[in-house]
């Protein structure tokens, strides 16, 4: 029923090949003898022929991969359908680029980071059936009662056409994308998010002291960018140079950044550099405009500490968005914590 | 319960009622001495004599003409058409005169008049005496059909028929005269319009007619091996038809594959598969499917003949199909 499509070995003392590339697309009729792969060896690249007719399946190995020789790469189902329809069965490998290493821990394929070969069934999907989603009545019943959106299936590589079956999967996944729809960008990782309050008007009567005795106008995001360093030395236990980036929202846009390197180990008299370092940290400085907190499209490369302003109250309104790949929940809590508390008695920790 | 066959359950119904009605007669070709081909109504003739039970020349639309004007005029005539295949020989009489007298004498004319005949292939009958054409007289508005598919069915649905007022086409498989079933020696009359659930199930609703109700029962044995829980439907009269059974069970299992002997183009399974969908939409999550005879004159060649009828493997061969959510067809 199914021919799996292996890569071959074509000299004796060969271990793996590198996939030069498909010469059929997932989906495409395939005849028994036709080239299908081409592979290179140490020697040459030479085409390989397919062994059995019928159509190409899911495909595990992109051109440009270097596989194992006796690896399965790909398959060919006797009919289109089930070619289309066995792509939901396959965990499709993420391909070896620099020769064998172990397989990749198997992650639950929504949460998996985009590889090709995902991308290659989803065209599959669509070359098949003209875009529109295929699911039973029924099913686009129920899905549309609770609210729930048969393209998350799709997206996730399920075959079609969808069933009742299908709603336990598209439940799940649609749980998984409300919680990542908060932080878009990045997917794959898990976010997290913290706020805080603390009193504010301890850091403006130590700006005002800076400015009546020393003549020293410090704006308050020299504050925040050390107080945020010296939190994540204190909380992280960081020897590294820290790079704070401080985004200022004057009114309705955004000042440039400026990049503060070590802010804790410098004066605080010390200018911003004009560097292009990475940064550990993103604070955004909201305390000029009307915003309380601000999470943008698709630019989360760093946890993000936010500084708003209650005026009223007297308060700063703190929040930090943080990812798996940036700190733990536990680490978080720390960072944000200290911070809060160097802002509410500054004077304390400029020692 | 004792059990008879389905041909002696027909005569049984037949003398019941003409010993409780005087105005109740058969009509058509051997009826009499020959008591039928299938020798249905062998014994008749010796309880009720030849004026009640009248033996025809070879002349259907000469008969059932008669029959409809009897029936115009008071009688309650059974008309005994020997083959189905024959029933293009009456077409005129039953379509344009039974059919539709009621409705063009503004209520004043009724016609209480039963066309008894046959269906069913494997008989190695050959091509003019194999057909089942029962959509064909179902498509024609004042006739209801009826379809037993057992003698208990047989026997309270012909006497139903019997006292009803208007034309009425019973259609009985030839292939199923001798199957015995329980029938009680009372008196029962099945009414027109009430589908028979014969087998409660929850993933998939089988629906036959006549003789297929045993094909669906055979394969919903087969599928509850595979672990399908196929229920079945039998309609018994497709004119009236019972939507209200039919769609509560595909409400409840989403997927229907109607089973019928007919051919399949253009015919009862279309039909009640279009039904379906139009009332069932968003309960469906499977295509609702049809199984008919092979669109193709019934062939003598018993080889032949025997692949062009749903049988009880194909059937469950393609629910498991429509319950695994394969795709039958490309999108």
């Amino acid at each position: 029923m199914t021919h799996e499509v292996i890569m071959p070995a074509l000299g004796m003392a060969q271990e793996t090949g590198v996939l030069v590339r498909w010469l059929k697309e997932p989906g495409d009729p395939v005849v028994k003898g036709e080239p299908l792969i081409e592979v290179e060896t140490d020697k040459a690249v030479q085409e390989v022929e397919a062994q059995a007719d019928g159509f190409l399946g899911s495909v595990s190995a992109a051109a440009g991969d270097e596989v194992p020789v006796g690896q399965v790469i790909g398959k060919i189902y006797v009919d289109a359908s089930a070619a289309a329809s066995r792509e939901r069965d396959e965990t499709v490998p993420e391909p070896s680029r620099s020769g064998p290493e172990p397989a990749p821990s198997p992650e639950p394929a929504s949460t998996a980071p985009k590889t090709e070969a995902p991308q290659a069934s989803n065209s599959l999907g669509v070359k098949t059936h003209s875009g529109r989603v295929l699911a039973s009545p029924k099913v686009r019943r129920l899905a549309a009662e609770e609210g729930l959106d048969l393209e998350l299936l799709v997206q996730a590589g399920y075959s079609q056409p969808f069933h009742v079956s299908d709603l336990t999967a598209l439940r799940s996944i649609a749980t998984e994308t409300a919680a990542q729809s908060i932080a878009p960008a990045s997917a794959g990782a898990r976010r997290g998010r913290l706020d805080a309050v603390c009193d504010a008007r301890n850091l403006a009567t130590l700006r005002e002291q800076f400015s009546s005795q020393a003549k020293l106008d410090l704006p308050p995001g020299v504050f925040f960018a050390r107080f945020a360093a010296q939190a994540l030395r204190a909380s992280m236990d960081r020897t590294d140079e820290l790079v704070i980036r401080l985004e200022k929202l004057e009114g309705a846009k955004f000042a440039q950044p400026t990049l503060y390197i070590d802010p804790d180990q410098s004066r605080l008299t010390t200018d911003p550099t004009e560097s292009e370092a990475e940064a550990t940290l993103i604070l955004r400085d909201l305390t000029d405009s009307a915003l309380s907190g601000v999470m943008l499209i698709d630019d989360f490369s760093g946890p993000i500490l936010t500084v708003a302003r209650d005026e009223g109250r007297g308060l700063f309104i703190l929040g930090l968005d943080y990812g798996t790949e940036h700190l733990t929940n536990d680490a978080a809590i720390a960072v944000l914590t200290y911070f809060a508390g160097a802002l509410a008695d500054p004077l304390v920790h400029l020692a | 319960m004792r059990e008879i066959t389905l041909s002696k359950a027909v005569n049984e119904a037949i003398a019941e009622e003409m010993r409780r009605d005087p105005t109740v007669f058969v009509i058509g070709e051997d009826v009499a001495e020959a008591g039928t081909p299938f020798k249905v109504l062998s014994g008749l003739v010796e309880e009720f004599g030849t004026d009640r039970i009248v033996d025809t020349p070879i002349a259907e639309p000469g008969f059932m003409g008669i029959a409809v004007g009897a029936a115009m005029t008071g009688m309650r005539p059974i008309v005994d058409l020997m083959f189905g295949d024959f029933l293009f020989l009456v077409m005129d009489q039953l379509c344009n005169q039974a059919a539709k007298t009621h409705y063009m004498s503004g209520g004043k004319l009724s016609v209480p008049l039963v066309l008894r005949t046959n269906m069913g292939a494997t008989r190695r009958s050959a091509a003019q005496h194999s057909q089942s054409l029962h959509a064909l007289v179902a498509h024609i508005p004042g006739l209801m059909v009826a379809m037993p598919s057992s003698a208990y069915e047989a026997k309270g649905l012909m006497k139903t028929a019997i006292r009803e007022n208007n034309p009425v086409v019973i259609f009985e498989d030839k292939l199923m005269y001798q199957d015995k079933a329980p029938v009680p020696e009372e008196e029962y009359l099945i009414p027109f319009g009430q589908a028979n659930v014969k087998r409660e199930g929850t993933d998939i609703t089988l629906i036959g007619t006549s003789s297929m109700v045993q094909v669906a029962e055979k394969a919903a044995e087969i599928l509850a091996g595979q672990g399908i829980s196929a229920e079945v439907i039998d309609p018994r009269t497709i004119v009236p038809l019972d939507e209200a059974t039919l769609l509560a069970s595909v409400k409840k299992t989403s997927r229907a594959i109607v089973i019928d002997e007919g051919h399949q183009g253009y015919g009862i399974t279309g039909e009640i598969a279009a039904r379906l969908n139009e009332k069932a939409f968003y309960h469906l999550d499977a295509p609702v499917c049809r199984m008919g005879a092979m669109d193709v004159p019934v062939p003598f060649s018993p080889a032949l003949e025997d692949l062009t009828v749903p049988t009880p493997e194909r059937v469950a061969a393609l629910a498991a199909r429509l319950v695994a959510g394969e795709m039958l067809h490309d999108a």
